[in-house]
């Protein structure tokens, strides 16, 4: 393999301006879709164990629905299908405003807070019953034993599963590429195309990932031992990505 | 905002042969894809996690770095990662199909090791 390096062309020109802002749209668009998945997530998770089955049945077809269709038909459904059937202000607004940015956070959002769903479901399934029975028994309503009791407790459980479905979907984030949102992918192409230097450009962006990564797995795991609740493990398995 | 799900009706065999079996004159097919990709990538993940476990540490460093590795960056870098590396280091151009399959074998398995280990 003859293939003289250059790195010096990650930082000449354009090119390391671009890197970066590729960076932050990937960070502002993973931290966006996180948020809302996280709330989606919490939510269904929670209506899927709730004692009354017309709520459960709804969190269930939301989760397997969402779930079960790959995200990158879920972004091409948000950005090229989706904003058609807005009225015409929102879709002005949206016009003005990178509608592939947008369609790309509900993208991820949706079909992450599926995901994470079924991580807290399981969280708050590993939580004892006998826990939700006796603060029921001490006069809370169902809502605010699980509120005030059973999510706390669910949180703390699932954080090693729950780092691991954020990692994907700061991961994943990449495939907002095929729409068209300027992200780190996005730009590592964009260098590849005008340097004609793709060991590179491939390197820069891989390292990049592989940071972002494993320093917030390595954060997560600091923040795990510190909530750990010493006799209760979640018994939540390693999810896919 | 109006539906015409006649144009999925007038291209349904396209979709089903092309998309989702591969059978016609594009290198893909989901099915296609995935089938070989699922057996091929259990294999090198099972390699993968049973050399993670191994005691001797040159075996089971390289594991863990492969895994740390693949499960740390997104999948499409990894296929552009394939898409050029494999010309540069062969000499010649592979078909789409290859490169594709080739990418989600070595990604599934960092994955698959992981399962294989726990």
């Amino acid at each position: 393999m003859n293939y003289d390096l250059q790195w010096s062309i990650l930082w000449t020109g354009e090119n390391g301006r671009w890197l970066l802002e590729g960076l932050w749209t990937t960070i502002r668009l993973s931290a966006l879709s996180w948020i809302f998945a996280c709330g989606l997530g919490v939510l269904s998770g929670a209506l899927r164990t709730a004692p009354l089955w017309p709520l459960r049945a709804l969190a269930t077809c939301y989760v397997e629905f969402f779930r079960n269709v790959p995200l990158l038909v879920w972004l091409f459904f948000w950005y090229f299908g989706a904003p058609q059937a807005l009225p015409r202000p929102a879709q002005d607004w949206l016009n003005l405003h990178g509608p592939e940015f947008w369609s790309a956070v509900v993208a991820l959002s949706v079909y992450h807070g599926a995901r994470m769903s079924e991580v807290i479901r399981a969280g708050i399934q590993s939580v004892p019953r006998t826990l939700f029975e006796a603060s029921v028994a001490t006069g809370l309503s169902v809502g605010q034993a699980y509120r005030l009791i059973l999510i706390p407790i669910a949180l703390r459980l699932i954080i090693p599963p729950a780092t691991n479905e954020s990692l994907n979907l700061l991961k994943n984030s990449s495939l907002a590429l095929t729409i068209g949102v300027a992200e780190l992918t996005f730009m590592t192409r964009q260098i590849e195309t005008y340097t004609a230097r793709a060991f590179e450009a491939l390197t820069a962006g891989t390292l990049i990932y592989l940071v972002l990564c494993l320093t917030i797995a390595s954060v997560m795991g600091q923040v795990e031992r510190a909530l750990r609740i010493p006799g209760l493990i979640a018994r939540t398995g390693r999810s896919e990505h | 905002m109006s539906f015409d799900w006649g144009i999925i009706a007038g291209n349904w065999k396209f979709l089903l042969l092309q998309g989702l079996f591969g059978i016609g004159s594009f290198g893909g097919g989901t099915l296609r894809l995935a089938i070989p990709a699922m057996v091929l990538g259990s294999i090198l993940g099972v390699v993968i996690g049973l050399c993670r476990l191994a005691s001797r540490r040159w075996i089971s460093y390289p594991a863990v770095l492969y895994v740390e590795i693949f499960r740390g960056v997104p999948l499409v870098m990894v296929i552009f990662w394939f898409w050029f590396l494999i010309p540069q280091m062969t000499g010649q151009r592979l078909p789409d199909y290859a490169v594709a399959l080739a990418a989600f074998v070595v990604f599934e398995a960092a994955y698959l090791g992981e399962i294989v280990r726990a």
